[in-house]
């Protein structure tokens, strides 16, 4: 039976002849094709003849997070920075969640590229920056306008043994405050709450008292979720930032604080009277918005920017009387009235340390970085603005102006050269100030969605008189990295349990010297060690 | 047969009840996805559970087919599950054959083989090694560094083992070389094992998107896998993104749809193929008392 030509061997050499041929041509193709980044596409493109051509040509590479947009290495935008700036981009953009893995491993194999993005000052950027990966930026801060703009509490965050070694993208400082409805409040007569006390007055009056009036008992006061969020946290005082020090001297986390302690009694109380939403443990953040948006609970959140206009406008559509208003930050009992500083930037921008030997490469590539982050009052944001107008990619290319405003075309972020600018997938300058940035009117489109908004922008400039800074930011420790998320969630079970009344809140200070026995107490000498190392 | 029994009724009647629902099971979420990938935005969110199109729209699938990314990505996994199973399957199988017939030092080969097994290298090591040898960017760096899986590779050996013997030595008297015997019986033979093996193989490299992540950097050269992600993914994180005053303008749910319609639909053509060998004999008949 052997000696039987077997017509399945001699198909399967075939195919795997085919296969191999198959293999020959598609490789090449890859290998050739001419989108590909390649060094070839260069030199054709560099200098155009009518212009002079002095500058040399740096080929620059660059590796990138993104979310939403992903930018193609070869694009009409690469095209526009080698013109303006005789650079060739050579870009990489990875999703943000799996960045940090393939980042591990390009960095492990010393094969950084030149411009390297670092989503947050963590144990690794520490790591890199003291195995000198990174060019040190000291020298240059002073040089280019977008990084002068940079406030010293925010590169604190990320200096490793006191030296730069990267620059930060922007992001507002704003934190999330309390909001209310007003159209319930005015309905019962009661004022803006200026107080804890008063607040779970409110809460109470709204579940009892049938704030939107239609005779049901369907109302309560603060939506939450697991992991008790939202803090509901009315300044710095309550907040989980590290504001109040223990008898020693030594700063602790807020999360074990007398404000935290403060807010923990008040939703214990306003649980007892049903103001609390009565599953808020199993609930994830989408449902918790549902119950606020869908017009059940009159207590949540807000903050300037990054809130879905989607969601108010719905609340809009079911209660067309609603109205949310912003309260202000309460007075503390030390006197200080005004939030915790959020950190104030996204994502770091860092260089290899191989660039030293080409000051001028390191030169072009900052002045790529700085030109592509200037900030233009939303006024400027038009067609008739040059700068503007080309790192968007022109109008009519890359963006409409629709209503006075520059709104970008869906496929503009391989048009636009900002998306190779080494800053962020989109154009975030960094803004002289929160209030630069006017998000209400920038970011939402209805009305009264921007009034709303506007609300808590004025509560801001009016009341955030004393916003602190966490010291505790950019403190490595080693504790905490092993044992974070424990300690984290021991407290959080313990908090949830007392708001529900399982557990009294006045064991608090036990809970307190539980959490410090589980790695607590050494979390919090290796912050304060860091902290007095910086000063 | 035309005569049965109550109670034969009776099992027949829960059997085929249970099979359909279980059945209805496995069905039930591709015809969702058949569905919303069809659907208008509109229908989508205004009906709960869409089981069959209510208008047909094939935006979604204008979209992803009119953007060359993805048919690229498609034609990039084909031809890594193609000529990646074939090269898996030959280099596994004369592995696993020369490993199945006695030799000196064959213990220690086997030690070694089963040490790989055990302690993999990680990720970095091997990212070295494809980096050094150049495969950065390449096509081969998701096929070489994955030519042979050893649990497969033993599995093979072992169903070569269970090989009459008495067949190798009638073909080696009728005159065969030891690669003739190898192509010629032993192949043929395992069929059933080459059937299996190569789904295996197939699926993976269909599936594998770590590596692909990991050392391809060009776009135009990511597997389908890599780019689904980034399309599924992509659109969960739209909320928790700041906005700076532009329209964000992401993916529709609708192709998320189409595109996991698109990038499984391959994968399940290949299976009905191959699933017959899976249920065949395999030795019946060779040997005769």
């Amino acid at each position: 039976m052997f000696l039987r030509k077997s017509s399945v061997i001699r198909d399967l050499i075939l195919i795997s002849a085919i296969a191999v041929l198959v293999a020959g041509c598609t490789s090449n193709d890859g290998s050739g094709e001419p989108t590909a980044p390649s060094s070839t596409s260069t030199p054709t493109s560099t200098t155009p003849s009518d212009q002079p051509s002095e500058e040399k040509m740096h080929d620059i590479s660059f590796m990138s997070y993104s979310y939403v947009r992903f930018p193609e290495p070869e694009s009409p935008g690469v095209q526009a920075i080698r013109d303006k700036f005789a650079a060739n981009v050579q870009s990489q953009f990875i999703l943000a969640s799996d960045f940090n893995t393939k980042l591990s491993v390009v960095m492990a194999s010393g094969d950084m590229p030149d411009v390297v993005h670092i989503q947050s000052a963590d144990a690794n950027y520490i790591k890199w920056a003291r195995e000198g990966a990174f060019l040190p930026l000291d020298d240059y801060i002073q040089q280019y306008e977008t990084f002068k703009l940079v406030p010293d509490a925010v590169w604190n965050q990320f200096r490793v043994d006191g030296k730069i070694y990267s620059i930060p993208m922007y992001s507002p400082t704003y934190m999330q405050s309390i909001t209310i409805r007003q159209d319930w409040l005015d309905r019962l007569g009661l004022k803006v709450p200026t107080s804890y006390q008063e607040l779970l007055e409110a809460a109470i009056a709204f579940t009892h008292n049938d704030p939107d009036g239609n005779g049901k008992n369907d109302t309560y006061g603060f939506a939450m979720a697991e992991k008790n969020t939202p803090e509901f946290s009315a300044g710095a005082y309550w907040s989980g930032g590290w504001y109040h020090k223990d008898q020693d001297g030594n700063y602790i986390p807020g999360t074990i604080g007398p404000g935290r302690r403060e807010v923990v009694e008040t939703l214990s109380k306003a649980y007892a009277e049903g103001a609390v939403t009565k599953d808020f443990a199993v609930l994830n953040w989408a449902q918790a918005n549902q119950e606020f948006y869908s017009g059940k609970a009159g207590i949540f959140i807000g903050i300037p920017n990054g809130m879905e206009e989607s969601y108010y406008m719905g609340l809009l559509e079911v209660h067309p009387d609603a109205v949310v208003t912003s309260i202000p930050y309460f007075v503390a009992p030390d006197g200080s009235q005004g939030s915790l500083l959020n950190q104030g930037y996204f994502g770091l921008t860092t260089l290899s340390s191989k660039l030293a030997d080409d000051p001028e490469k390191v030169k072009k590539i900052l002045t790529i970085l700085d030109y592509g982050r200037t900030f233009f009052d939303p006024k400027d944001r038009t067609p008739d603005n040059e700068h503007f107008d080309w790192l968007m990619g022109g109008e009519g290319n890359g963006y409409d102006m629709t209503d006075g405003r520059a709104v970008v075309r869906e496929g503009a972020e391989s048009i636009a050269p900002v998306g190779y600018m080494f800053a962020r997938e989109e154009w975030r300058p960094w803004a002289p100030s929160n209030e630069a940035n006017q998000y209400s009117k920038m970011v939402y489109k209805d009305p009264r969605m921007q009034e709303f908004i506007g609300k808590i922008e004025a509560m801001e400039v009016n009341h955030n008189k004393t916003p602190y800074a966490d010291p505790s930011r950019g403190i490595y420790s080693e504790t905490w990295a092993q044992h974070g998320l424990e300690l984290t969630n021991y407290l959080n079970g313990e908090i949830t349990k007392m708001i529900s009344g399982h557990r009294p809140v006045s064991e608090w200070d036990q809970m307190v010297q539980e959490w410090k026995d589980r790695g607590g107490a050494d979390y919090i000498k290796e912050i304060n060690e860091g902290i007095k190392a910086k000063q | 047969m035309l005569y049965r029994s109550a109670s034969d009724r009776l099992l027949d009647t829960v059997n085929i009840v249970l099979l359909v629902w279980i059945a209805g099971m496995m069905f039930f979420p591709f015809l969702y996805i058949f569905s919303v990938s069809f659907s208008s935005m509109r229908d989508y969110l205004e009906h709960d559970f869409l089981l069959w199109p209510k208008t047909w729209v094939t935006d979604a699938y204008q979209y992803i087919l009119g953007n060359n990314r993805f048919v690229r990505s498609v034609f990039v996994s084909l031809f890594i599950a193609a000529a990646g199973t074939l090269l898996n399957l030959l280099f596994t199988t004369t592995m696993a054959y020369g490993l199945s017939r006695p030799f000196f030092g064959q213990r220690t080969m086997i030690f070694m083989v089963l040490f790989t097994f055990l302690f993999s290298p990680g990720i970095i090591p091997t990212y070295l090694i494809v980096k050094e040898t150049g495969l950065i960017d390449s096509l081969w760096s998701l096929i070489i560094p994955v030519l042979i899986s050893p649990w497969n590779m033993i599995v093979m050996r072992q169903f070569f083992r269970n090989i009459p013997e008495e067949l190798t030595e009638a073909a080696t008297m009728d005159g065969a070389n030891p690669i003739t015997v190898f192509t010629r019986v032993i192949l043929p033979l395992s069929k059933p094992a080459l059937a299996t093996f190569g789904l295996f193989y197939a699926v993976a490299h269909w599936n594998s998107y770590f590596s692909g992540l990991l050392y391809i950097n060009n776009p135009s050269n990511w597997p389908i896998q890599v780019l689904l992600r980034q399309i599924v993914i992509v659109n969960d994180n739209t909320a928790l993104l700041e906005q700076q005053g532009f329209v964000e303008a992401p993916p529709a749910e609708t192709i998320q749809m189409a595109a996991i319609l698109l990038a499984t639909v391959p994968i399940l053509v290949v299976y009905p193929f191959l699933q017959k060998h899976f249920a065949k004999g395999v030795m019946l008949g060779s040997v005769k008392g």
